[in-house]
């Protein structure tokens, strides 16, 4: 079997497309923030992960971190499997792999993470992986679609 | 919008100018509507905007509203036949069937009032709703699920043969709800809840992906005088985040209006689903993340995060670049940007901690006393800062009364914000340091707007505690 290969680039994908601009004038009114999209606070860290398999319903897991700025410390996680690397630069890779395996015709998201800094300033970022067979996908719930008197359109969800 | 409704069949009560947006009770302030109990840990439980400073002492506390009020809102709410309004902070009561009347939703612009049961419709509805919640902790990680009222929701009467929407009305913040209206005796209908508030004073609409507001609909009823159906959103339908997030909004609208002093904000639209991958940021409209991998709706602080980027875009200024960042030092109008969003959640939570779960739990850290990055000592008034230092300096000098850790302890979070439209907005800012708003111009307006009296406990936080240069020299004057 060819190994499938599923990546996510994950935390800091939608920042890096922004590109700072010049700061406006000491003296000029704004531009509105909407200028600039704000993404949330996130860890100092890239993730990519993979999986491979290694037949009889093995499979491997690995992740793969950027240390985005220079980091006290950086831990990487796939399940139950962790591992400390230290202190790391700007810019530093590390990477983790596990073995998953699972039932025959089976499948199961594993969960990958990192984490940066120590005690107080501790930042993650998690990534889920599937291995072996895709998740089911449940049917959607029934919805249907309501307008308000003002003409909103509202998708009801009614278990 | 109850179909039917005599205006001029209101109680004389509501007669006298019912002013909408003038409830202090429904202020962002109560920081526990959805059963969380901030821990004391990572910052104590502060007072939230618009609710009373413990200091007694603290400049513009704000008026003291009625604990009952905060369960009402500024649409009211009907105890039974019993109209409870709590107009310019004031819990007034009035029975409606005294006067042979009844209490329902009348319209957006009056709420609840008591109205001619001939007029208003022929039956009517009432009941609770509320959606499930999994409270955040201090660390990232969230709580169980709990029932938590749905508040300001607009909720309607559906008919379920096509349907068609007989009535519609918002719930009052305790998530209760009365509608009146009109359909065939013994027809089918179901109470539906849309992640929406159309309110002048509260305008949130919270959006699937695409431009379809979320709705949840429960059983089906039939038709009669008078039929109790409450209703709970739930996490199994993958909508009640969205209810999540839009009692977070509100709270940011309350605080707006009871702090900032504008009761007509710019509408505010935030999209997320269940499975969306597109980011949590802001650009004019809220997005939030969905994924199994980071799930930001019931993340509080990482949606009010989000809406102080609203609220410096609408009220206030905001020069930041934009792009990532992670607590490390940055451009100080970025720096600036997230230290200032970051603030505006804790103080809206009433409580100094931001945590974002995930699906390895997640990760939180303490906005009062978790500085990673420090000024560098001697250095430059511009220089690279970090977000977290100004979200520490912010709350430091917004948060006050017994226990407070900091020399500003007469501060209030509602002054510590005002800085934004009464002084960011609209005024030429120094030249000094870094161009562009950043902390120097915060603090440049805290003196503007304060005075100097400050001087002493602002020298104790900003740059003893926290080691930033600013050099007290700004257009409110020189300290001494």
């Amino acid at each position: 079997m060819s190994p499938r290969t599923l990546t996510l680039a994950l935390a800091l994908a939608l920042a890096g497309a922004c590109a700072p601009e010049p700061a406006a004038p000491a003296s000029a009114p704004s531009a509105p923030a909407a200028a600039h999209p704000v993404g949330k606070p996130a860890a100092p860290v890239e993730l990519v992960t993979s999986t491979r398999a290694l037949g009889g319903g093995a499979h491997e897991v690995i992740v793969t971190a950027r240390a985005t700025r220079a980091v006290p410390a950086l831990e990487l996680a796939i399940d139950g499997t962790r591992e400390a690397f230290g202190p790391q630069p700007a810019g530093a890779t590390v990477r983790l792999a596990a073995r998953v395996t699972v039932d025959d015709g089976r499948g199961v998201d594993v969960v990958a993470s990192a984490a940066t800094g120590v005690a107080r300033h501790r930042r993650t970022a998690a990534a889920v992986v599937r291995v072996g067979a895709p998740a089911a996908v449940a049917a959607p719930p029934p919805t249907r679609t309501l307008t308000l008197p003002d003409g909103t359109e509202v998708l009801e969800v009614r278990p | 919008m109850t179909r039917g409704v005599a205006l001029a069949a209101l109680a004389l009560a509501l007669a006298s100018a019912v002013t909408l947006g003038a409830c202090g009770g429904a202020s962002g302030g109560g920081d526990d509507d959805d059963g969380t109990a901030p821990d004391a840990d990572p910052g104590a439980p502060d007072a939230a905007p618009g609710t009373p400073d413990a200091d007694p002492g603290a400049p513009d506390a704000g008026p003291v509203v009625p604990a009952a009020c905060e369960t009402i809102g500024p649409q009211g709410r009907c105890a039974g036949d019993v109209l409870d309004r709590c107009d310019g902070g004031e819990l007034t009561s009035t029975d409606c069937a005294a006067g042979g009347q009844t209490c329902a939703y009348v319209d957006d612009a009056t709420g609840y009032g008591c109205v001619d049961a001939a007029s208003a419709g022929a039956f009517l509805a009432r009941g609770v709703v509320r959606y499930e919640d999994r409270p955040p902790a201090p660390t990232g990680a969230l709580g169980a699920l709990t029932p938590v009222p749905a508040r300001g929701a607009q909720v309607s009467i559906v008919r379920d043969s096509d349907s068609m929407v007989l009535a519609t009305g918002l719930t009052s913040d305790d998530g209760s709800f009365a509608l009146r209206y009109d359909a065939a005796a013994g027809a089918q209908v179901h109470v539906s809840v849309a992640s929406r508030s159309p309110l002048a004073i509260r305008p949130v609409t919270v959006n699937r992906t695409q431009s379809a507001v979320h709705g949840f609909g429960g059983a089906a009823f039939a038709a009669a005088a008078e039929v109790t159906a409450d209703l709970l959103v739930t996490d199994a339908s993958g909508t009640s985040e969205a209810f999540n997030i839009l009692d977070q909004l509100i709270r940011v609208m309350d605080m707006i209006r009871d702090d900032l002093g504008d009761a007509t904000p710019s509408p505010l639209v935030a999209r997320w689903s269940r499975g969306s991958n597109q980011g949590t940021y802001y650009d004019g409209s809220i997005r939030l993340l969905g994924a199994s991998s980071d799930d930001d709706g019931y993340d509080d602080t990482v949606i009010l995060h989000e809406a102080g980027h609203y609220v410096e875009d609408t009220q206030g200024r905001s020069d930041s670049p934009g792009g990532g960042h992670d607590g490390s030092p940055t451009d100080p109008n970025l720096a600036w940007s997230e230290g200032f969003s970051t603030y505006l959640a804790m103080a809206v939570n009433g409580a100094a901690f931001y945590a974002d779960s995930n699906a390895s739990g997640g990760w939180g850290y303490d906005g009062e006393g978790s500085t990673e990055s420090t000024p560098t000592p001697g250095g430059a008034i511009g220089q690279d800062v970090s977000e977290d230092m100004i979200a520490a300096i912010l709350w430091d000098v917004g948060d006050g009364g017994a226990g407070d850790d900091d020399p500003m302890t007469g501060g209030n979070h509602a002054a510590a914000l005002r800085v934004q439209p009464d002084y960011l907005r609209a005024s030429s800012l120094r030249n000094v340091g870094e161009a562009g708003v950043d902390l120097v111009d915060w603090l440049d307006g805290w003196f503007v707007e304060q005075g100097l009296a400050s001087c002493a406990a602002m020298r104790g936080v900003v740059t003893q505690q926290r080691g930033f240069p600013y050099d007290f020299a700004g257009p409110g004057g020189a300290c001494p």
